[in-house]
């Protein structure tokens, strides 16, 4: 066979073919087009400069000769696609349910059409999806998660220029990934009265098959009576006449539910809102608020709007009410609380002040880590009634540290467990005290696993075991609940259930994970029988591990509930019920591919974003967001909650402690809860003055605090010093 | 300016004069990926004066977690350097750099760790193995990048464990080897499918149904090869044949792939891993992970005519110089201890240099300097 080269009589010299691997067709070896015109004797260059010519370098390079590249003829599917101006699909907006799949071929066909809208018959059209919500499969679509992706067509053209080798041009078709079909509506009653002249604002719920409720879904609100209420299109009721309305919300074009009311005469006279007239930023205030009738008295069940108002003048007004009525304010100053009820106001004022908890962070003691970085940390007493905290080691670690705390202010190196990993992200260590385990990724024989500890010596840990089994992917993060290890496992992105009982021989007993493709679990953390679980853009995931409401077990989990967002990067979950009562999930997202995190075009990146959202966890089968803790210029990453504080390693903006108590809502950040931080960056650390707080753990009155950067940190926080002026 | 003209007016010389280029002031220049640093080393080596690092890229975008830079790829042109960003959350990356200044162009989505990359030798596609390799053991892709625009254009299903992919040198065909499943599969260039298929399993060595089965085994019991690398022939055997690294098997297939069969024979020590061929097409080189050495073939003769021990054990990467004097091998090393660059003479068969790097130092591309102005090397 007359291999391409001999063709072009070139020989085989490797650039003198640049060409012919974009123009090789069908399915045969790649042959030149008898048909076409030979290659000149002077051809352009072979490839089209993209970039501008980058500088040499300071010396010499050892030369390679090359020879220039020749103009080729195309073969047939190369030639054809000069004619298409355009590819489309059929249908052309295509429509597939999650956990379902479309056939290419024959439930969608992608169409090459020429300039005049005829087809181009012959074209080779390569598909390809790149996205969250769905992906291509042994030639079907299939629906990931509800969203919107592209699918990508891309075909091989002769270059515009006539010479070189193909390039490929792209088209692309809507790809509608959409939820599992809806079978019933349910408005949703808010619990008010319908009075004339009033705005109330209704929910629909648009309920699946499995009981879930749709997030995306297009709902179309009609009103029976619209003389007597109308509804737009974000289901806000304007009642405007009496009599009895029923207002239907529709989902894709058949399902209905509805919501029948009355529209009452507004009896309404007055309206007088009573509550604290002085607070401090930050607290969530509540206010009452009374209508009453010509005669004076209680009108029960009002729809009332809130507004706040600030007497500032500055373009941030500083303050948020909520359509439940909490109020809040981010600055200190002056507001106006007002309450509409069908057209009737009431209002009142509320001072704010500073909210007035600035703390400093004194620096009791460190642990100096300068030859490699420093990951996560375990702080606790060991069973000679000493304190010790164990820490990681990072990028080329290998080791944990083991550390002697009990004289806070010297830390005490007292030995290490070297193992053959690159990382050693985690370390716990049971109730007991009695056995640690610590991760394993970057083992030379990629086998990683976890490695177990026998503390019958804290000072001195010894490895009683090594366990890879199944996990070769390599452990990111692990948990214990007495004598069963939760293990994260890179490969599976399952979590391992590991009986620990025996920690010479460790056994797997369970496996939990969620089946969808593209998934990526990072963290586990487990308080009283239920697990949360970090699932990256799969958000934070409740499990009954033992808690029993839901039916779980330590070896067997039920799923409780899951709440996922909008940013995504779902890394770390730590619940915590404060003095008042209230039971939040802090959930932390981790964010590194933003605009600003990375270097690109010789502008250094400034490193990771994310921030800690805020969770009702009133019921935990109902999460709701409403707060937010977020350093704008900095990422997020673990965080431990204790005495109502928040100590979150911020990454580049070190440690962070965040006042939690009382009821939480808005933006926790610029409502001053922040009382203390404290840059964990040191000129003698592994990088010099840069600080990467990785982990914190209050214990014993002190912050330990782990920086990937400076290693182990022992820090007080204490309320701020008066410095006296004289 | 004057080192520009400098640089211009040497590089210039040295094509017209390849002899030239042996002189003493040649410099030879790779870049080196770490998988468990995220970072990519560049190192210059000056024959007689030894190996330095010059440059350091950080990649990756996780401070808390390693990125895991795997495999290095040069474009055929010298102007672009590729790296495979392969860890993933859970999807991995190509990142794309200009050579030289170094300042990334452009990032693309993946598969699941992916490894190496075959590039076509006009640079227009980039074929990479997504090698999947933790987790369940279900087939995997090559991912096929339009280099210009950076846009993955497909995916092609292969087998379990794709790794080592290479395209030969007309351009016309790439080939992986599958880890799990014990094949060699050869992907058409312009029609981007499937065109062949092969079980290296010892004793059961076979041409395949090219759509067949992707996940078993092509032998039976416990022998298996466990191919790590394929590498295209080069000289007279180019777009003839190529090498198989049988890791398990401690051996070197060359498979014709014209007839769709085993050729010869190489044995080898403990876990060959990667391989590279010489210019000429004359010598095999493969590095032996469980041997912290380098094996030497004459291809002619098929023996082997050299073990070359090098400085650190899991020896991962080796690239010849374009001249064929020198081999520049990668050792990932253990843990905490940096890997190391070692340069070995072609000629005595000796480590000549030895330059400390990142931590798990792996993929490796030989980089002749940058284009001259007009973009015509």
């Amino acid at each position: 066979m007359l291999r391409p080269a001999d063709r072009l009589g070139v020989g085989a010299a490797l650039t003198t073919l640049v060409f012919l691997a974009g123009c090789a067709g069908g399915a045969s070896r790649a042959t030149v087009d008898d048909s076409q015109p030979p290659p000149p004797a002077e051809p352009p260059p072979a490839a089209t400069v993209v970039q501008p010519d980058p500088p040499p370098p300071d010396t010499a390079a050892a030369g390679v000769p090359r020879t220039p590249a020749l103009t080729p003829g195309y073969v047939p599917a190369v030639q054809i696609g000069a004619r298409v101006a355009e590819v489309r699909t059929e249908p052309a907006e295509i429509v597939v349910e999650v956990a379902d799949s479309l056939a290419m071929g024959e439930d969608v066909e992608m169409i090459a059409y020429d300039a005049a809208g005829n087809p181009v018959p012959g074209v080779r059209i390569l598909p390809n999806i790149d996205s969250r919500f769905a992906a291509l499969e042994d030639g079907h679509i299939k629906g990931v998660g509800e969203g919107d992706a592209e699918l990508r067509m891309a075909i091989q053209v002769p270059p515009a220029s006539g010479t070189g080798p193909p390039e490929i041009r792209t088209f692309s078709a809507l790809l509608t990934v959409v939820g599992p079909p809806v079978v019933a509506v349910e408005v949703v009653d808010p619990g008010v009265r319908f009075f004339t002249g009033a705005l109330v604002r209704l929910e629909a719920r648009a309920l699946t098959r499995d009981g879930g409720a749709r997030q995306h879904v297009e709902i179309v609100w009609t009103s029976d009576r619209k003389r007597l209420a109308t509804v737009d299109e974000r289901g806000f009721v304007t009642a405007l006449r009496p009599g009895a309305v029923t207002v239907t919300a529709t989902v894709e074009g058949e399902v209905t539910g509805a919501l029948s009311f009355e529209v009452e005469e507004n009896p309404v006279t007055a309206v007088e809102v009573t509550g604290p007239s002085r607070a401090r930023t930050g607290d969530v205030l509540r206010y009452t608020v009374t209508a009453s009738d010509a005669g004076g008295g209680v009108v029960e069940g009002a729809p009332v709007d809130y507004a706040a108002a600030s007497f500032e003048t500055r373009a941030d007004m500083g303050a948020s009410i909520y359509p439940d009525g909490a109020f809040v304010a981010e600055r200190p100053g002056l507001y106006r609380v007002t309450a509409t009820v069908a057209g009737r106001t009431g209002q009142t004022l509320v001072e704010v002040v500073d909210r007035g908890m600035e703390h400093e962070v004194i620096v009791t003691g460190r642990g100096l880590v300068a030859d490699r970085p420093t990951s996560d940390l375990w702080a606790f007493t060991g069973n000679d009634g000493r304190d010790y905290v164990y820490t990681g080691t990072h990028a080329g670690g290998q080791r944990m540290l083991a550390w002697d705390v009990t004289d806070p202010a010297n830390p005490v190196l007292t030995d290490f467990v070297e193992v053959d990993a690159r990382v050693v992200n985690d370390v716990k260590v049971n109730a007991n005290a009695t056995v640690a385990v610590i991760t394993r990724e970057g083992a030379s024989d990629r086998k990683n696993g976890i490695v177990v500890l026998d503390l019958a010596d804290p000072a001195h840990p010894v490895i009683a075991d090594t366990y890879t089994k199944d996990l070769s992917g390599g452990v990111h993060n692990v948990f214990f609940q007495g004598d069963i290890l939760y293990a994260i496992h890179n490969g599976t992105l399952d979590v391992h259930i590991l009986d620990i009982s025996d920690p010479r021989n460790v056994a797997e007993v369970g496996r939990w994970g969620i089946e969808k493709p593209g998934k990526y679990l990072h963290d586990i953390w487990v308080v009283d029988g239920l697990a949360y679980v970090s699932y990256w853009n799969d958000g934070v995931y409740i499990l009954d591990v033992g808690d029993g409401r839901w039916g779980g077990l330590p070896t067997a989990p039920v799923e409780v509930s899951s709440f996922a967002y909008e940013e995504g990067n779902t890394h770390v979950a730590f619940p915590y019920t404060n003095a008042d009562g209230h039971t939040y999930l802090f959930v932390g997202d981790e964010i590194f591919d933003c605009e600003d995190c990375i270097s690109r075009n010789g502008v250094p990146g400034d490193g990771s974003r994310g921030f800690i959202h805020v969770l009702d966890m009133a019921d935990p089968e109902n999460l709701r967001e409403v707060a937010r803790y977020e350093v704008p210029e900095a990422g997020a990453h673990n965080l431990w909650i204790e005495d109502d504080r928040m100590y979150v390693a911020y990454y580049q903006a070190g440690l962070r402690v965040v006042d939690v108590s009382g009821e939480l809502r808005g933006d926790l950040y610029r409502q001053g809860r922040e009382i203390a931080w404290f840059p964990t960056g040191t000129p003698d650390g592994h990088v010099a003055n840069s600080p990467m707080a990785w982990g914190p753990q209050p214990y014993k009155g002190h912050v330990f605090v782990s920086d990937l950067n400076s290693g182990l940190w022992v820090l007080r926080v204490v309320p701020k010093r008066k410095v006296p002026v004289s | 300016m004057r080192g520009f003209l400098a640089g211009t007016l040497l590089g210039l010389t040295l094509a017209v004069l390849p002899q030239v280029a042996r002189a003493q002031s040649t410099v030879y220049r790779v870049y080196v990926a770490n998988e468990s640093s995220d970072l990519i080393n560049r190192v210059a080596f000056t024959p007689g004066e030894g190996a330095v690092v010059e440059k350091e890229i950080a990649v990756g975008v996780m401070p808390g977690d390693n990125d895991g830079a795997h495999g290095l790829s040069v474009s055929p042109d010298g102007r672009y350097w590729y790296v495979t960003i392969a860890h993933g959350t859970p999807y991995g990356y190509v990142w794309k750099f200009r050579a030289g200044p170094d300042t990334l162009v452009a990032r693309t989505r993946l598969g699941l760790f992916p490894a190496t990359m075959g590039i076509t030798p006009d640079g227009q596609f980039m074929l990479t193995a997504n090698f999947n390799l933790h987790g369940d053991m279900v087939p995997s892709d090559i991912s096929v990048v339009y280099t210009p625009e950076m846009v993955e254009i497909t995916k092609v299903r292969t087998c379990l464990m794709p790794h080592g992919s290479r395209v030969r040198p007309d351009g016309v065909k790439q080939y992986s080897a599958c880890m799990h499943s014990d094949q060699l599969v050869e992907i058409d260039v312009g029609t981007f499918e499937v065109t062949g298929r092969f079980g290296v399993a010892p004793g059961h060595e076979r041409p395949m149904a090219a759509h067949g089965e992707m996940e078993g085994h092509g032998g039976m019991g416990d022998r298996v090869c466990s191919p790590t690398w394929v590498e295209p022939g080069l000289g007279t055997r180019a777009n003839l044949v190529v090498y198989v690294a049988c890791n398990r098997n401690q051996e070197i297939l060359e498979v014709d792939t014209e007839r769709w069969e085993v050729s010869r024979r190489l044995a080898t020590g403990k876990g060959p891993y990667n391989l590279e061929v010489t210019g000429d097409g004359g010598r095999l080189l493969a590095t032996l992970k469980g041997e912290q050495a380098v094996a030497v073939f004459d291809l002619e003769s098929g023996r082997e005519i050299g073990r070359v021990a090098t400085s650190r054990p899991v020896t991962h990467g080796v690239v010849a110089s374009p001249d064929g004097r020198y081999a520049f091998v990668t050792n990932e090393s253990v843990g905490s201890v940096r890997g190391t660059l070692d340069v070995i003479d072609l000629e005595t068969l000796e480590v000549v240099a030895t330059v400390e790097l990142g931590h798990q130092s792996g993929g490796i591309d030989f980089w002749p300097g940058p284009p001259a102005p007009g973009g015509v090397r």
